[in-house]
């Protein structure tokens, strides 16, 4: 809630809200909820719009800008534990027939 | 005597309402402690000149400064309005801030009172203050829900009115619904084109609150889970809204992200995900807790849609702590580790409170199983699969389609789905590989209609108490569905056989041979063609259009106002021309 008003008249800022015990206290009573990481609910943009190079991520923490997500996962080594030990089972199993 | 400053601030009101100004008249009308002192001035003069029951005096007030009627207001009244502004003062003279359930009440009162004012002929200047009242009221409501000691004879008072067959209406509902009203009010907006965007491409009237409002509802009926509720917001807007990208960043943001969370709690993944993306992709790049909650659910539906986040992803600062959550599900789905992959998403695991936390755990769990399923068969095709082959005979070539056994299928299912349960793995088999009993084993999702064949009961002697006290005739033959606590054949074939028909494995089954047979391999490698990129395939069939998401601007919808051109009708039955 930012109310501003310049000039004469009876205004002025009205900063604190209302709720804003409320929240506080509440989180200090909700310790083990807090456990779990973050709050759920999400929170309101401090401005109402912005350009959008400012939704870029900042130069340094993208990681790069193709493959962000990989399509193509399929695991092809079959040369790892996991695999070995699939193989002496079929091996296994094959034997006692 | 007058009240010097009432009249004063009555003075600058009806100044602000003759230009108009909605943000500034929204800058004046302060309602929320600390009150600057001049506004304590007018709460006692308030007191002093209009004690409670002198509605009428007070109404009297407000008309003597504000017409009701103007002229340049094409006729239209403002008497609610007015009710308005003496709701505001007297909301001023009443309230109590120690007491927040009244203080709430109240609020609500008044928030009505400017809602109805939005219908007066300077509703868009009234806009800005309902929204400012929409959001106290909406921050209220969620901050006294998480108080229960507060609201607990409401809870009780909810719970005898439930009994009566009324539907339960939480506090934080009840808030949600008022606000809903602001939304229509906005949605219905009839001012402008059909379209609702004035000539510089902005959104007409009132129709800027559209997503403002829609925001906070959606806000309150995700924090008491009702998303039936929800859902009427996104129809709502998905039939009357103009274009989201008309309105400003951070509405479409958080506009995106419920609808991308409504469609992910509806499985519609693939939809989720592209609401999601755009809200990632659009969001501020500093707003990280935003950033994070968005990722967390644009993570999970691509995760079931088979798209990893790569570790580069994941080492965004958003993405802080969530590659050790996710990562271990996408190895257990890429290698078919069924066994880990089980483990990891069962409820006493590491992060599985987490998981239930966002609400994504039984998403994860039952269609990521689906991925590891197919991973696995592929597992054992490059395992064990025969890979075809050409053989000729004179001038006849055959080619042999590349296959895989089941009963490998089988063999390497039954190992992991014993490490899930404990077994020692060179335990002793009884009897191959079928049924072992132990009680904690998942079962397959089909598992109800998986009957062992119906056993001939044993003769029974004739004395022999009958082991339940009532059977229906029509139950008696019934045998109870004990699901097969390790896989057999049967759950292995249909298994592949729903994997082909989702399109997750490309060929068919030899129910005779149990074998599955890639088809149409030609020059590809066999292991491309049998087991396509499930991404690729989802892709391929998902249907791109998201309800609730109004991405271009329609032909104005056929309704009440419009003129039909009907210059190209034919009579009814009339063949086309």
């Amino acid at each position: 809630m930012s109310a501003a008003a310049d000039g004469s008249g009876p205004t002025a800022k009205a900063t604190t809200a209302t709720t804003t015990d409320t929240s506080t206290t509440l989180k200090d009573q909700q310790k083990p909820a807090a456990a779990l990481e973050e709050d759920d609910e999400f929170e309101d943009f401090p401005v109402d719009d912005w350009a959008p190079e400012e939704s870029e991520v900042p130069p340094g923490q993208e990681g790069g800008t193709t493959h962000l997500w990989e399509e193509s996962w399929d695991d092809d080594d079959t040369s790892e534990d996991f695999s070995k030990q699939l193989k002496e089972e079929l091996a296994k199993v094959k034997g006692q027939k | 005597m007058s009240p010097p400053t009432l009249d004063q601030f009555l003075g600058e009101i009806a100044g602000i309402i003759k230009e108009k100004n909605g943000t500034q008249l929204q800058e004046y009308l302060i309602y929320e402690p600390p009150l600057p002192p001049l506004y304590n001035k007018i709460v006692s003069e308030i007191k002093q000149f209009y004690p409670t029951n002198s509605q009428k005096a007070l109404e009297n007030k407000c008309i003597s400064f504000i017409p009701e009627y103007d002229e340049g207001d094409d006729g239209g009244s403002r008497t609610s309005f007015i009710m308005f502004m003496v709701k505001y003062f007297t909301f001023l003279r009443d309230v109590n801030v120690d007491n927040l359930i009244e203080t709430h009440d109240l609020l609500k009162a008044l928030l009505n009172q400017s809602i109805l004012a939005l219908s007066s002929s300077i509703g868009v200047t009234v806009l800005p203050t309902v929204v400012s009242l929409s959001r106290t009221l909406a921050r209220l409501a969620i901050g006294l829900d998480k108080r229960p000691e507060l609201i607990e004879h409401l809870i009780k008072r909810e719970s005898v009115v439930e009994n009566e067959a009324t539907e339960r209406v939480t506090l934080v509902e009840s808030s949600a619904n008022v606000i809903r009203e602001a939304f229509k009010k906005c949605l219905s907006e009839r001012s402008g084109p059909p379209s609702g965007v004035d000539s510089n491409g902005k959104p007409e009237g009132r129709r800027v609150g559209i997503y403002l409002m829609a925001n906070l509802c959606l806000k309150l009926f995700f924090h008491c889970r009702k998303l039936r509720s929800a859902e009427q917001i996104f129809g709502n807007i998905y039939q009357q809204s103009p274009p989201l990208g008309l309105f400003p960043a951070a509405q479409r943001v958080t506009f995106l992200y419920y609808l991308g969370r409504y469609l992910f709690a509806n499985n519609h993944f693939y939809r989720a995900q592209l609401a999601l993306q755009t809200a990632y992709d659009q969001c501020h790049a500093q707003c990280i807790s935003q950033r994070r909650l968005i990722f967390i659910y644009l993570t999970t539906s691509n995760i079931i849609l088979g798209r990893f986040p790569s570790s580069r992803l994941l080492q965004r600062p958003e993405a802080a702590g969530l590659a050790e959550k996710f990562q271990p599900i996408c190895a257990a789905i890429a290698k078919g580790d069924l066994a880990s992959f089980r483990k990891y998403m069962d409820l006493d695991a590491q992060h599985a409170e987490w998981f239930l936390q966002k609400r994504i755990l039984l998403q994860l769990s039952n269609r990521c199983e689906v991925l590891v399923w197919r991973s696995l068969a592929r597992r054992t095709f490059t395992l064990s699969g025969s890979q075809g082959a050409v053989t000729s005979q004179g001038d006849v070539t055959r080619k042999a389609a590349p296959t895989l056994s089941l009963q490998d299928m089988l063999t390497l299912a039954t190992l992991l789905e014993k490490r899930v349960l404990g077994y020692a793995e060179d335990t002793p088999k009884s009897n191959g590989l079928t049924n072992g009993h132990t009680g904690t084993q998942r079962t397959h999702t089909n598992a109800i209609f998986v009957f062992p064949k119906a056993q001939t009961p044993p003769p029974q002697e004739a004395d022999a108490e009958p082991p339940y006290s009532y059977v229906d005739p029509d139950l008696a033959d019934v045998v109870d569905p004990e699901p097969p606590l390790l896989p057999n054949m049967e759950i292995i074939e249909s298994i592949v056989a729903s994997l082909i028909e989702q399109g997750l494995l490309h060929g068919f089954i030899s129910h005779a041979q149990h074998r599955f047979a890639i088809t149409g391999v030609k020059d590809a490698r066999p292991v491309q063609v049998g087991f396509p990129r499930v991404w690729d395939v989802i892709k391929a069939r998902a249907n791109k259009e998201v309800p609730g998401w109004v991405k271009e601007r329609k032909a104005p919808a056929f309704g009440p106002g419009m003129v039909v051109n009907l210059s190209g009708a034919r009579p009814a039955g009339a063949a086309p021309g």
